[in-house]
């Protein structure tokens, strides 16, 4: 297997890892924490493919991906308040009013 | 490796001029001057666009195709300026009353969302896509959750911004796996190599459908769309259903026409039954809704799929053209529909729930101007002649008899006899229906602004539909430069 074949691997099976853990789980942190992870699944994947072809696009995107990461994590975690200052709970099913 | 020209400066400038406003604007709130935030949002918008008007033309790309002002930008950019100026008139003075925080930032969130849309419209390159699409989507999270003390808004936010990171994470695995199959991320050179029938870039193709099929809310990635409308705040719902809507249907369009056009014959099937599904569980669902909001959220999501008829016409014939002059009216009527229940609910008290179809109650000669505005916005949405909805439908449905597709008009066209029965129930509820459970009907004291916002898009739905052959030509002409 080569380097590349590998870090695909790899990072398809953090993104699937990721994509079940936010299906599954109910807390919204570990929910955020999934979604980071999907992020970074994709990542490696941009690395390792740039890596192959020699092209920078795939690195530059990397760098991308990470702001968009942090910025993303300091959203949610605003939104995680917020919920958590309205329903006491960071459960994803107790803050559930809303549905019809 | 070059570097750029001084005219690329120029492709970028309403981005800049965009962004330029939002940072004045927090700069004036940080020195307290405070009452001319709707003038600098407002001329800053108004800059933007005729900058996008002086400076779009055929087939220039600057920074090496990252910036790509063409006729599919200006179209699209077009309209989202418009409703973002109409959007930021609807809110004025209004957010306070809806529970949001009476600080600038309503107003910067929205300006800093419309230039990610903008971006989103304006690039022939992925990585420029997805930063466009998350710029977006990161302002309109933090807008669906300001009204911090109401647990409806908490949740919404909480709601969008999982689903819609969880969408976005799809859709950016999807760019991997376009990188990994044509080593580009340039539009034009994906399209050149794109190899027919690869599972690897067929998934691709899926994942891209999954991400912007959730921001326009087609069928089965809909289901986030009633909680956010409903939870988010009216004057931030309006803006969310107008400009999030254009943007991700603008680079929807551009990606399957720009980069998977060998493909067209395997997407072409995935949405025409996507829009059928979506026309159907929309309609269907709106019937049965007793929150105005949530019953126009539904509403949104049927139009999403009158939109999509024309993507799956768009190949062969002009469908294109009329997906484009529907986003035109559909942003419209929705800012005329969702502006006037927010401009109802300002002369409702905060103790019962205003936002019961019930509430509107006798509202239409209570407060004759908003019962007008909400009238034709309403009509229009039903698809009644003369207004700019029953144009747009028809252009649609036409394009797509001409390319063959008389199954799909068929559904669309009993789809929207369906719709007429829950618009036309909000206007009997409107002029017929009697107060007295409700409140005492009381005129809602309306700002100025809010009134000339609501005017404009009353006047656009009809303008629209008075002139349409008109300007169906001309986005047609613009769309193919």
């Amino acid at each position: 297997m080569t380097v590349t074949a590998f870090s695909l691997a790899v990072g398809l099976v953090l993104f699937l890892l990721g994509a079940l853990g936010v299906l599954v789980r109910r807390n919204v942190l570990i929910v955020l924490m999934c979604l980071e992870l999907m992020l970074n699944g994709a990542n490696l994947s941009f690395v390792a493919l740039a890596q192959a072809f020699g092209d920078l696009a795939g690195q530059v995107f990397v760098f991308f991906i990470l702001a968009i990461a942090a910025a993303e994590a300091a959203v949610g975690l605003a939104i995680v308040l917020c919920v958590f200052r309205n329903y006491r709970t960071v459960d994803v099913n107790e803050a559930a009013s809303l549905h019809g | 490796m070059i570097g750029f020209q001084p005219s690329d400066l120029a492709q970028l400038s309403p981005f800049l001029v965009l962004t330029a406003a939002a940072v004045v604007m927090l700069l004036a709130e940080l020195f307290h001057v405070f009452r001319l935030r709707l003038l600098f949002g407002i001329s800053g918008t108004a800059a933007a666009w005729l900058f996008l008007l002086r400076n779009a033309r055929p087939q220039d790309a600057a920074f090496r195709g990252m910036i790509f002002l063409d006729g599919q930008s200006l179209v699209f950019g077009s309209i989202i300026l418009a409703a973002l100026m109409i959007s930021l008139l609807l809110g004025d003075k209004q957010h306070a009353a809806q529970g949001v925080t009476s600080g600038v930032e309503v107003e910067v969130l929205q300006i800093l969302s419309a230039v990610g849309a903008l971006v989103m419209v304006s690039t022939a390159n992925l990585l420029m896509l997805f930063l466009g699409f998350e710029l977006m989507s990161l302002c309109v999270y933090i807008l669906t959750g300001l009204a911090r003390k109401e647990r409806a808004s908490a949740e919404g936010a909480l709601k969008y911004f999982i689903l819609g990171s969880f969408s976005s994470a799809f859709l950016l695995y999807g760019v991997v796996l376009i990188y990994g199959a044509c080593g580009s991320l340039q539009l034009a050179e994906i399209s050149s190599r794109v190899p027919a029938d690869n599972l690897l870039i067929l998934t691709a193709l899926g994942l891209f459908i999954f991400g912007f099929g959730f921001k326009v809310s087609l069928a089965p990635f809909h289901v986030w769309t009633p909680d956010v409308y409903q939870g988010a705040p009216a004057a931030i719902t309006a803006f969310m259903a107008a400009v999030v809507k254009i943007a991700a249907f603008g680079a929807f369009a551009r990606v399957l026409f720009g980069a998977f056009l060998p493909l067209a014959s395997s997407w072409i099937k995935l949405l025409w039954v996507l829009s059928v599904l979506t026309m159907l569980i929309g309609n269907l669902a709106a019937l049965r809704q007793q929150s105005v909001k949530r019953m126009l959220a539904y509403s949104s999501i049927a139009h999403a799929g009158y939109v999509a008829i024309g993507l799956v016409s768009g190949v062969q014939g002009s469908g294109y053209a009329s997906s484009a002059f529907y986003l035109l009216v559909y942003s419209f009527m929705t800012l005329g529909a969702f502006g006037a229940v927010l401009a109802a609910q300002a002369g409702s008290d905060a103790q019962y729930d205003r936002d019961k179809i019930d509430s509107l109650a006798g509202l239409g000669w209570s407060a004759p101007f908003i019962g007008v505005v909400l009238s034709i916005s309403l009509l229009s949405l039903a698809g009644l002649p003369p207004l700019g909805g029953f144009f747009a439908k028809f252009f649609v449905f036409r394009t797509a008899m001409e390319s063959g597709y008389t199954g799909l008009v068929i559904i669309a066209a009993l789809n929207s006899v369906l719709g007429l029965y829950y618009y036309l129930r909000i206007m009997v509820v409107m002029y017929f229906g009697r107060s007295h459970e409700v409140r005492t009907v009381s005129a809602p004291k309306v700002p100025a602004a809010s009134c000339v916002g609501l005017a404009a898009a009353g006047f656009l739905v009809l303008y629209l539909g008075i002139s349409a052959g008109h300007w169906l030509e001309v986005l047609g002409n613009t769309l193919r430069w």
